[in-house]
Protein backbone atom coordinates (compact mmCIF):
# COMPACT_ATOMS: atom_id res chain seq x y z
CA UNK A 1 0.00 0.00 0.00
CA UNK A 2 1.19 3.53 -0.59
CA UNK A 3 -0.30 6.98 -0.34
CA UNK A 4 0.17 7.69 -4.03
CA UNK A 5 -3.58 7.65 -4.61
CA UNK A 6 -3.65 10.93 -2.69
CA UNK A 7 -1.88 12.57 -5.63
CA UNK A 8 -5.10 12.41 -7.63
CA UNK A 9 -7.33 13.83 -4.88
CA UNK A 10 -8.71 17.34 -4.62
CA UNK A 11 -8.06 19.24 -1.41
CA UNK A 12 -11.58 18.52 -0.19
CA UNK A 13 -11.18 14.81 -0.89
CA UNK A 14 -7.79 14.78 0.80
CA UNK A 15 -9.16 16.52 3.87
CA UNK A 16 -11.97 13.97 4.13
CA UNK A 17 -9.52 11.10 3.62
CA UNK A 18 -7.16 12.49 6.25
CA UNK A 19 -9.92 12.81 8.83
CA UNK A 20 -10.98 9.22 8.15
CA UNK A 21 -7.37 8.01 8.27
CA UNK A 22 -6.61 9.72 11.58
CA UNK A 23 -9.82 8.29 13.00
CA UNK A 24 -8.63 4.85 11.82
CA UNK A 25 -11.61 4.40 9.54
CA UNK A 26 -9.50 3.77 6.43
CA UNK A 27 -6.23 1.86 6.15
CA UNK A 28 -2.84 3.52 5.91
CA UNK A 29 0.55 1.91 5.18
CA UNK A 30 1.51 0.92 8.71
CA UNK A 31 4.78 -0.74 9.65
CA UNK A 32 2.93 -2.96 12.15
CA UNK A 33 -0.84 -3.47 12.32
CA UNK A 34 -1.03 -1.47 15.57
CA UNK A 35 0.99 1.53 14.40
CA UNK A 36 -0.71 4.90 14.76
CA UNK A 37 -2.00 6.34 11.46
CA UNK A 38 -0.17 9.68 11.83
CA UNK A 39 3.15 7.89 12.21
CA UNK A 40 2.45 5.82 9.11
CA UNK A 41 1.45 8.91 7.11
CA UNK A 42 4.55 10.84 8.15
CA UNK A 43 6.75 7.91 7.11
CA UNK A 44 5.27 8.01 3.59
CA UNK A 45 4.73 11.74 3.19
CA UNK A 46 7.96 12.19 1.26
CA UNK A 47 6.69 9.87 -1.51
CA UNK A 48 3.89 12.29 -2.42
CA UNK A 49 4.29 14.90 -5.10
CA UNK A 50 4.95 18.49 -4.05
CA UNK A 51 1.42 19.79 -4.60
CA UNK A 52 -0.10 16.89 -2.69
CA UNK A 53 2.27 17.46 0.22
CA UNK A 54 1.15 21.08 0.28
CA UNK A 55 -2.48 19.98 0.24
CA UNK A 56 -1.75 17.52 3.05
CA UNK A 57 -0.35 20.38 5.13
CA UNK A 58 -3.41 22.50 4.38
CA UNK A 59 -5.76 19.63 5.18
CA UNK A 60 -3.96 19.02 8.46
CA UNK A 61 -4.16 22.71 9.33
CA UNK A 62 -7.88 22.71 8.54
CA UNK A 63 -8.47 19.73 10.82
CA UNK A 64 -6.45 21.28 13.64
CA UNK A 65 -8.32 24.56 13.32
CA UNK A 66 -11.59 22.65 13.36
CA UNK A 67 -10.46 21.05 16.60
CA UNK A 68 -9.29 24.35 18.16
CA UNK A 69 -12.69 25.91 17.43
CA UNK A 70 -14.81 23.02 18.72
CA UNK A 71 -12.61 20.98 21.04
CA UNK A 72 -14.19 17.89 19.51
CA UNK A 73 -12.38 14.70 18.77
CA UNK A 74 -11.42 11.50 20.54
CA UNK A 75 -8.20 11.40 22.51
CA UNK A 76 -6.60 9.18 19.84
CA UNK A 77 -7.70 11.44 16.99
CA UNK A 78 -6.47 14.63 18.67
CA UNK A 79 -3.15 13.01 19.43
CA UNK A 80 -2.83 11.84 15.82
CA UNK A 81 -3.75 15.12 14.13
CA UNK A 82 -1.55 17.22 16.43
CA UNK A 83 1.39 14.86 16.06
CA UNK A 84 0.96 15.05 12.30
CA UNK A 85 1.02 18.85 12.54
CA UNK A 86 4.32 18.67 14.42
CA UNK A 87 5.77 16.26 11.88
CA UNK A 88 4.70 18.52 9.00
CA UNK A 89 6.27 21.49 10.84
CA UNK A 90 3.16 23.63 10.88
CA UNK A 91 4.15 25.85 13.82
CA UNK A 92 3.64 29.17 12.10
CA UNK A 93 0.15 28.24 10.94
CA UNK A 94 -1.13 26.58 14.11
CA UNK A 95 0.69 27.73 17.22
CA UNK A 96 -1.52 30.79 17.74
CA UNK A 97 -4.76 28.84 17.56
CA UNK A 98 -3.49 26.11 19.87
CA UNK A 99 -2.12 28.57 22.43
CA UNK A 100 -5.45 30.40 22.44
CA UNK A 101 -7.47 27.31 23.31
CA UNK A 102 -7.14 27.48 27.11
CA UNK A 103 -8.38 31.07 27.19
CA UNK A 104 -10.73 31.21 24.20
CA UNK A 105 -12.41 27.84 23.93
CA UNK A 106 -15.47 27.89 26.20
CA UNK A 107 -15.45 24.16 26.81
CA UNK A 108 -11.68 23.93 27.42
CA UNK A 109 -12.27 23.12 31.11
CA UNK A 110 -14.48 20.20 30.06
CA UNK A 111 -12.07 18.61 27.63
CA UNK A 112 -10.42 15.36 28.74
CA UNK A 113 -7.22 16.05 30.67
CA UNK A 114 -5.29 13.89 28.21
CA UNK A 115 -6.52 16.06 25.33
CA UNK A 116 -5.53 19.24 27.15
CA UNK A 117 -2.09 17.76 27.87
CA UNK A 118 -1.69 16.88 24.20
CA UNK A 119 -2.45 20.47 23.17
CA UNK A 120 0.13 21.88 25.57
CA UNK A 121 2.80 19.32 24.73
CA UNK A 122 2.21 20.03 21.04
CA UNK A 123 3.08 23.69 21.63
CA UNK A 124 6.40 22.54 23.05
CA UNK A 125 7.03 20.07 20.23
CA UNK A 126 6.19 22.76 17.66
CA UNK A 127 8.86 24.89 19.36
CA UNK A 128 6.26 27.63 19.69
CA UNK A 129 7.70 29.44 22.70
CA UNK A 130 4.95 30.77 24.94
CA UNK A 131 5.63 33.44 27.56
CA UNK A 132 6.18 32.43 31.14
CA UNK A 133 2.78 33.84 32.09
CA UNK A 134 1.08 31.32 29.83
CA UNK A 135 2.75 28.36 31.53
CA UNK A 136 2.18 29.76 34.99
CA UNK A 137 -1.51 30.08 34.22
CA UNK A 138 -1.55 26.46 33.05
CA UNK A 139 0.11 25.38 36.29
CA UNK A 140 -2.55 27.31 38.17
CA UNK A 141 -5.24 25.37 36.25
CA UNK A 142 -3.78 21.96 37.02
CA UNK A 143 -0.41 21.80 38.69
CA UNK A 144 -0.22 18.03 38.31
CA UNK A 145 -1.46 17.23 34.79
CA UNK A 146 0.27 20.22 33.17
CA UNK A 147 3.52 20.04 35.11
CA UNK A 148 5.52 18.40 32.32
CA UNK A 149 4.35 20.76 29.61
CA UNK A 150 4.84 23.76 31.90
CA UNK A 151 8.40 22.77 32.80
CA UNK A 152 9.29 22.14 29.15
CA UNK A 153 7.61 25.40 28.16
CA UNK A 154 9.42 27.41 30.85
CA UNK A 155 12.77 25.84 29.95
CA UNK A 156 12.14 26.93 26.34
CA UNK A 157 12.00 30.48 27.71
CA UNK A 158 15.18 30.19 29.72
CA UNK A 159 17.06 27.99 32.13
CA UNK A 160 16.22 30.38 34.95
CA UNK A 161 12.51 30.29 34.15
CA UNK A 162 12.54 26.49 34.26
CA UNK A 163 14.35 26.43 37.60
CA UNK A 164 11.96 28.96 39.08
CA UNK A 165 9.00 26.58 38.96
CA UNK A 166 10.73 23.42 40.16
CA UNK A 167 9.69 23.94 43.80
CA UNK A 168 6.03 24.10 42.69
CA UNK A 169 6.01 20.88 40.74
CA UNK A 170 4.23 17.75 41.95
CA UNK A 171 5.42 14.93 44.16
CA UNK A 172 4.80 12.20 41.62
CA UNK A 173 7.48 9.70 40.64
CA UNK A 174 6.32 9.41 37.04
CA UNK A 175 6.60 13.19 36.70
CA UNK A 176 9.96 13.33 38.48
CA UNK A 177 11.62 11.09 35.91
CA UNK A 178 10.20 13.18 33.06
CA UNK A 179 11.39 16.37 34.75
CA UNK A 180 14.87 14.93 35.13
CA UNK A 181 14.98 14.11 31.42
CA UNK A 182 13.92 17.67 30.55
CA UNK A 183 16.42 19.27 32.93
CA UNK A 184 19.20 17.00 31.68
CA UNK A 185 18.49 17.93 28.07
CA UNK A 186 18.31 21.63 28.94
CA UNK A 187 21.72 21.36 30.59
CA UNK A 188 23.13 19.69 27.49
CA UNK A 189 21.85 22.56 25.38
CA UNK A 190 23.60 25.17 27.49
CA UNK A 191 26.93 26.55 26.31
CA UNK A 192 29.59 24.53 28.16
CA UNK A 193 30.99 27.68 29.72
CA UNK A 194 27.64 28.33 31.45
CA UNK A 195 27.00 24.80 32.57
CA UNK A 196 28.87 24.90 35.85
CA UNK A 197 27.05 27.98 37.08
CA UNK A 198 23.69 26.63 35.98
CA UNK A 199 24.40 23.33 37.69
CA UNK A 200 25.12 25.25 40.91
CA UNK A 201 21.77 27.03 40.53
CA UNK A 202 20.04 23.67 40.12
CA UNK A 203 21.72 22.27 43.23
CA UNK A 204 20.65 25.35 45.15
CA UNK A 205 16.98 24.82 44.30
CA UNK A 206 16.89 21.07 45.01
CA UNK A 207 16.15 21.39 48.74
CA UNK A 208 12.93 23.24 47.83
CA UNK A 209 11.70 20.48 45.53
CA UNK A 210 9.46 17.55 46.37
CA UNK A 211 11.38 14.45 47.53
CA UNK A 212 10.70 12.44 44.34
CA UNK A 213 11.80 15.33 42.15
CA UNK A 214 14.85 15.98 44.30
CA UNK A 215 15.97 12.34 43.96
CA UNK A 216 15.44 12.29 40.20
CA UNK A 217 17.27 15.58 39.67
CA UNK A 218 20.07 14.43 41.93
CA UNK A 219 20.87 11.74 39.34
CA UNK A 220 21.30 14.47 36.73
CA UNK A 221 23.49 16.56 39.05
CA UNK A 222 25.73 13.60 39.77
CA UNK A 223 26.18 12.93 36.05
CA UNK A 224 27.20 16.50 35.44
CA UNK A 225 29.29 17.16 38.51
CA UNK A 226 32.65 17.90 36.96
CA UNK A 227 31.97 15.63 33.88
CA UNK A 228 30.53 15.90 30.41
CA UNK A 229 27.09 14.28 29.87
CA UNK A 230 27.36 10.46 29.78
CA UNK A 231 26.16 9.95 26.23
CA UNK A 232 28.79 12.35 24.87
CA UNK A 233 31.67 10.54 26.57
CA UNK A 234 33.93 8.82 24.11
CA UNK A 235 33.54 5.07 23.83
CA UNK A 236 36.47 4.24 26.02
CA UNK A 237 37.55 1.01 27.63
CA UNK A 238 35.23 1.52 30.62
CA UNK A 239 32.24 1.90 28.34
CA UNK A 240 33.34 -1.07 26.25
CA UNK A 241 33.79 -3.30 29.30
CA UNK A 242 30.39 -2.29 30.61
CA UNK A 243 28.90 -3.20 27.26
CA UNK A 244 30.75 -6.51 27.25
CA UNK A 245 29.35 -7.48 30.64
CA UNK A 246 25.88 -6.93 29.27
CA UNK A 247 26.60 -8.33 25.81
CA UNK A 248 29.19 -11.14 26.05
CA UNK A 249 29.18 -11.44 22.26
CA UNK A 250 31.03 -8.11 22.21
CA UNK A 251 33.91 -9.48 24.31
CA UNK A 252 36.20 -10.22 21.31
CA UNK A 253 36.13 -6.47 20.57
CA UNK A 254 37.95 -5.69 23.80
CA UNK A 255 41.47 -6.99 24.04
CA UNK A 256 43.49 -7.74 27.19
CA UNK A 257 44.24 -4.81 29.45
CA UNK A 258 47.52 -2.98 29.01
CA UNK A 259 48.65 -4.39 32.37
CA UNK A 260 47.83 -7.94 31.23
CA UNK A 261 49.68 -7.42 27.95
CA UNK A 262 52.74 -6.11 29.75
CA UNK A 263 52.63 -9.05 32.18
CA UNK A 264 52.56 -11.45 29.26
CA UNK B 1 -13.90 -27.59 2.65
CA UNK B 2 -12.00 -24.48 3.76
CA UNK B 3 -13.06 -22.92 7.07
CA UNK B 4 -14.03 -19.78 5.18
CA UNK B 5 -16.27 -21.62 2.74
CA UNK B 6 -17.81 -23.57 5.59
CA UNK B 7 -18.63 -20.40 7.52
CA UNK B 8 -19.86 -18.55 4.43
CA UNK B 9 -22.23 -21.40 3.62
CA UNK B 10 -24.01 -20.97 6.94
CA UNK B 11 -24.97 -17.35 6.19
CA UNK B 12 -28.42 -16.57 4.81
CA UNK B 13 -28.18 -16.16 1.03
CA UNK B 14 -28.58 -12.35 0.99
CA UNK B 15 -25.72 -11.92 3.49
CA UNK B 16 -23.60 -14.46 1.70
CA UNK B 17 -24.08 -12.58 -1.55
CA UNK B 18 -22.99 -9.32 0.08
CA UNK B 19 -19.72 -10.82 1.31
CA UNK B 20 -18.98 -12.50 -2.00
CA UNK B 21 -19.72 -9.33 -3.94
CA UNK B 22 -17.39 -7.35 -1.70
CA UNK B 23 -14.55 -9.80 -2.15
CA UNK B 24 -15.01 -9.51 -5.92
CA UNK B 25 -15.00 -5.71 -5.67
CA UNK B 26 -11.74 -5.84 -3.71
CA UNK B 27 -10.17 -7.82 -6.53
CA UNK B 28 -9.26 -4.63 -8.36
CA UNK B 29 -7.24 -3.18 -5.48
CA UNK B 30 -3.86 -4.82 -4.75
CA UNK B 31 -3.91 -4.46 -0.96
CA UNK B 32 -7.58 -5.27 -0.49
CA UNK B 33 -7.29 -8.14 -2.93
CA UNK B 34 -4.70 -9.59 -0.53
CA UNK B 35 -7.02 -9.02 2.44
CA UNK B 36 -9.70 -10.93 0.53
CA UNK B 37 -7.26 -13.73 -0.26
CA UNK B 38 -6.20 -13.86 3.40
CA UNK B 39 -9.84 -14.14 4.43
CA UNK B 40 -10.40 -17.09 2.11
CA UNK B 41 -7.22 -18.81 3.30
CA UNK B 42 -7.71 -18.22 7.02
CA UNK B 43 -8.01 -21.35 9.16
CA UNK B 44 -7.07 -19.98 12.58
CA UNK B 45 -10.62 -19.10 13.60
CA UNK B 46 -12.97 -21.83 14.75
CA UNK B 47 -16.17 -22.21 12.75
CA UNK B 48 -18.42 -20.28 15.15
CA UNK B 49 -16.07 -17.29 15.32
CA UNK B 50 -15.52 -17.26 11.57
CA UNK B 51 -19.29 -17.35 11.03
CA UNK B 52 -19.70 -14.49 13.50
CA UNK B 53 -17.01 -12.46 11.71
CA UNK B 54 -18.61 -12.92 8.29
CA UNK B 55 -22.10 -12.37 9.62
CA UNK B 56 -21.13 -9.11 11.32
CA UNK B 57 -19.30 -7.93 8.20
CA UNK B 58 -22.29 -8.67 5.99
CA UNK B 59 -24.63 -6.99 8.45
CA UNK B 60 -22.40 -3.90 8.46
CA UNK B 61 -22.48 -3.82 4.65
CA UNK B 62 -26.26 -3.81 4.79
CA UNK B 63 -26.65 -0.64 6.83
CA UNK B 64 -28.40 2.37 5.44
CA UNK B 65 -26.82 4.54 4.18
CA UNK B 66 -24.34 2.06 2.73
CA UNK B 67 -21.03 2.24 4.53
CA UNK B 68 -17.58 2.38 3.03
CA UNK B 69 -16.85 -1.38 2.95
CA UNK B 70 -13.29 -0.92 4.16
CA UNK B 71 -14.51 0.97 7.23
CA UNK B 72 -17.09 -1.76 7.84
CA UNK B 73 -14.35 -4.40 7.66
CA UNK B 74 -12.14 -2.59 10.18
CA UNK B 75 -15.03 -2.16 12.60
CA UNK B 76 -15.99 -5.81 12.28
CA UNK B 77 -12.44 -6.96 12.90
CA UNK B 78 -12.18 -4.88 16.08
CA UNK B 79 -14.80 -6.99 17.80
CA UNK B 80 -13.06 -10.24 16.80
CA UNK B 81 -9.52 -9.45 17.90
CA UNK B 82 -7.43 -11.87 20.01
CA UNK B 83 -9.79 -14.78 19.22
CA UNK B 84 -7.19 -17.13 17.73
CA UNK B 85 -6.29 -20.13 19.86
CA UNK B 86 -4.24 -19.40 22.97
CA UNK B 87 -0.84 -21.04 23.19
CA UNK B 88 -0.71 -23.90 25.67
CA UNK B 89 1.53 -23.29 28.67
CA UNK B 90 4.17 -25.79 27.58
CA UNK B 91 4.65 -24.10 24.21
CA UNK B 92 4.88 -20.51 25.44
CA UNK B 93 8.12 -18.68 24.62
CA UNK B 94 9.92 -17.13 27.58
CA UNK B 95 11.11 -14.17 25.52
CA UNK B 96 9.19 -12.15 22.95
CA UNK B 97 10.53 -9.50 20.61
CA UNK B 98 9.14 -6.52 18.82
CA UNK B 99 10.35 -3.96 16.28
CA UNK B 100 9.00 -0.44 16.11
CA UNK B 101 9.78 2.92 14.54
CA UNK B 102 11.75 5.12 16.93
CA UNK B 103 9.12 7.83 16.56
CA UNK B 104 6.39 5.36 17.49
CA UNK B 105 8.21 4.42 20.70
CA UNK B 106 8.73 8.09 21.52
CA UNK B 107 5.07 8.83 20.88
CA UNK B 108 4.07 6.00 23.20
CA UNK B 109 6.34 7.32 25.99
CA UNK B 110 4.91 10.80 25.57
CA UNK B 111 1.33 9.50 25.79
CA UNK B 112 1.56 8.08 29.28
CA UNK B 113 1.32 9.79 31.64
CA UNK B 114 1.59 12.91 29.46
CA UNK B 115 4.53 14.68 31.09
CA UNK B 116 7.14 14.44 28.35
CA UNK B 117 6.95 16.12 24.95
CA UNK B 118 7.51 13.67 22.15
CA UNK B 119 10.62 15.44 20.88
CA UNK B 120 12.21 15.11 24.32
CA UNK B 121 11.22 11.44 24.48
CA UNK B 122 12.78 10.67 21.12
CA UNK B 123 15.93 12.59 22.00
CA UNK B 124 16.23 10.60 25.22
CA UNK B 125 15.66 7.28 23.43
CA UNK B 126 18.41 8.04 20.93
CA UNK B 127 20.84 9.32 23.56
CA UNK B 128 20.59 6.35 25.87
CA UNK B 129 19.92 3.36 23.61
CA UNK B 130 22.53 1.10 25.21
CA UNK B 131 22.42 2.36 28.79
CA UNK B 132 19.18 4.05 29.70
CA UNK B 133 19.52 5.96 32.98
CA UNK B 134 16.97 5.48 35.74
CA UNK B 135 14.93 8.49 34.65
CA UNK B 136 14.39 7.09 31.14
CA UNK B 137 13.82 3.54 32.39
CA UNK B 138 11.08 4.87 34.67
CA UNK B 139 9.31 6.55 31.75
CA UNK B 140 9.64 3.45 29.58
CA UNK B 141 8.22 1.22 32.29
CA UNK B 142 5.00 3.24 32.34
CA UNK B 143 4.65 3.12 28.55
CA UNK B 144 2.29 0.88 26.58
CA UNK B 145 4.51 -1.08 24.20
CA UNK B 146 1.90 -1.27 21.46
CA UNK B 147 -1.76 -0.94 20.60
CA UNK B 148 -4.73 -2.94 21.86
CA UNK B 149 -3.36 -5.92 19.90
CA UNK B 150 0.41 -6.32 19.98
CA UNK B 151 2.27 -8.43 17.44
CA UNK B 152 5.40 -10.17 18.63
CA UNK B 153 7.93 -12.70 17.46
CA UNK B 154 10.16 -15.21 19.28
CA UNK B 155 13.26 -17.23 18.52
CA UNK B 156 12.33 -20.17 16.27
CA UNK B 157 14.93 -22.58 17.74
CA UNK B 158 15.28 -21.55 21.38
CA UNK B 159 12.30 -19.67 22.79
CA UNK B 160 14.32 -18.47 25.78
CA UNK B 161 16.66 -16.54 23.49
CA UNK B 162 16.43 -13.02 22.15
CA UNK B 163 14.75 -13.51 18.74
CA UNK B 164 16.85 -10.74 17.20
CA UNK B 165 20.02 -12.78 17.67
CA UNK B 166 19.00 -14.90 14.66
CA UNK B 167 18.14 -11.89 12.48
CA UNK B 168 20.38 -9.53 10.49
CA UNK B 169 21.76 -6.53 12.34
CA UNK B 170 20.04 -4.05 10.03
CA UNK B 171 16.64 -2.39 9.94
CA UNK B 172 16.13 -3.61 6.39
CA UNK B 173 17.01 -7.19 7.31
CA UNK B 174 14.76 -7.19 10.34
CA UNK B 175 11.87 -5.64 8.41
CA UNK B 176 12.34 -8.27 5.70
CA UNK B 177 12.30 -11.24 8.09
CA UNK B 178 9.35 -9.92 10.09
CA UNK B 179 7.38 -9.07 6.95
CA UNK B 180 7.12 -5.38 7.85
CA UNK B 181 6.18 -4.44 4.36
CA UNK B 182 5.74 -0.72 4.76
CA UNK B 183 9.24 -0.12 6.04
CA UNK B 184 10.74 2.44 3.68
CA UNK B 185 14.13 2.81 5.26
CA UNK B 186 14.83 4.45 8.58
CA UNK B 187 15.84 3.05 11.92
CA UNK B 188 13.95 0.57 13.99
CA UNK B 189 13.97 0.17 17.74
CA UNK B 190 13.94 -3.46 18.82
CA UNK B 191 13.33 -4.80 22.29
CA UNK B 192 12.58 -8.01 24.09
CA UNK B 193 10.12 -8.66 26.90
CA UNK B 194 8.22 -11.32 28.79
CA UNK B 195 4.56 -11.53 29.69
CA UNK B 196 2.11 -13.86 31.38
CA UNK B 197 -0.75 -12.68 29.19
CA UNK B 198 -2.35 -15.24 26.85
CA UNK B 199 -0.49 -15.49 23.55
CA UNK B 200 -2.85 -16.00 20.65
CA UNK B 201 -2.34 -17.27 17.18
CA UNK B 202 -2.92 -14.27 14.88
CA UNK B 203 -6.00 -14.26 12.68
CA UNK B 204 -7.36 -12.16 9.87
CA UNK B 205 -9.32 -10.15 12.43
CA UNK B 206 -6.11 -9.12 14.22
CA UNK B 207 -4.53 -8.18 10.91
CA UNK B 208 -7.65 -6.33 9.69
CA UNK B 209 -6.57 -4.31 6.65
CA UNK B 210 -2.83 -5.07 7.04
CA UNK B 211 -2.04 -6.76 3.73
CA UNK B 212 1.38 -8.13 4.73
CA UNK B 213 -0.26 -10.65 7.06
CA UNK B 214 -0.47 -14.20 5.76
CA UNK B 215 -2.59 -16.91 7.41
CA UNK B 216 -0.61 -19.98 8.37
CA UNK B 217 -1.90 -23.11 6.59
CA UNK B 218 -1.87 -25.49 9.59
CA UNK B 219 -5.10 -25.18 11.60
CA UNK B 220 -3.52 -26.98 14.57
CA UNK B 221 -0.44 -24.72 14.86
CA UNK B 222 -0.01 -22.76 18.10
CA UNK B 223 1.26 -19.64 16.35
CA UNK B 224 1.53 -18.02 12.95
CA UNK B 225 4.54 -17.14 10.82
CA UNK B 226 5.68 -13.92 9.25
CA UNK B 227 5.91 -13.64 5.50
CA UNK B 228 9.44 -12.38 4.73
CA UNK B 229 9.63 -9.76 2.05
CA UNK B 230 12.20 -11.68 0.01
CA UNK B 231 12.30 -15.34 -0.98
CA UNK B 232 14.81 -17.53 0.79
CA UNK B 233 14.51 -15.70 4.12
CA UNK B 234 13.37 -17.83 7.03
CA UNK B 235 9.92 -16.87 8.36
CA UNK B 236 9.74 -15.98 12.05
CA UNK B 237 7.05 -17.21 14.40
CA UNK B 238 4.46 -14.61 15.37
CA UNK B 239 1.80 -14.27 18.04
CA UNK B 240 -0.56 -11.55 19.23
CA UNK B 241 -1.52 -10.49 22.74
CA UNK B 242 -3.12 -7.64 24.62
CA UNK B 243 -1.11 -4.53 25.48
CA UNK B 244 1.79 -4.78 27.88
CA UNK B 245 3.71 -1.91 29.41
CA UNK B 246 7.41 -1.32 29.55
CA UNK B 247 7.45 -2.97 32.97
CA UNK B 248 7.70 -6.22 30.97
CA UNK B 249 10.64 -4.99 28.92
CA UNK B 250 14.16 -6.37 29.31
CA UNK B 251 16.36 -3.30 29.01
CA UNK B 252 18.24 -2.09 27.12
CA UNK B 253 16.41 -1.62 23.87
CA UNK B 254 18.43 -1.18 20.69
CA UNK B 255 18.17 1.21 17.78
CA UNK B 256 19.12 -0.45 14.53
CA UNK B 257 19.95 1.49 11.36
Amino acid sequence: MSLLHLNSMSLDQLRAWLKDALNERVPVPRLTPDERPDIAILACEGTLDKLTRRDLETACCDLVHEFTRSGEGSRAYVRAVLHLAVGLQLRDRLAGALAAMPSHLPNWPHLERAVQQTVLLTLVDLKAVQPAEFWLSMLAQDGDAFAGAALAGMLANSWEAGLSILPRLPERESFASAAAILIGQALEDLPPAHRTGCLRDLEAVLPSCSPALRDALHEVVEEYRGNSPPHTQPHGTRAALAACRKYPELAPCVGPSRKARLAA
Amino acid sequence: MAVFDDALATLPPPLRALVEAQLVAWGTHPEWQQVGANLRAECALVHELFTSLLHDFAAALQTDPPPVPEKAWKTTCKSHELRGSAMPAGARPAVLGRAWRVGAFAAAISETPGDLPEGAAERALRSYARRPPARLSAQIRATALGGAVMWATFHPDDTAQDPFTCLPESAEGIACALGLGYHRGGELVVFIYSTHLPLHRPTIADASSYSYYRPHHDPAAHHGYTRPLKPGVRPMPEVVHATVTGAALVLPYRIIA
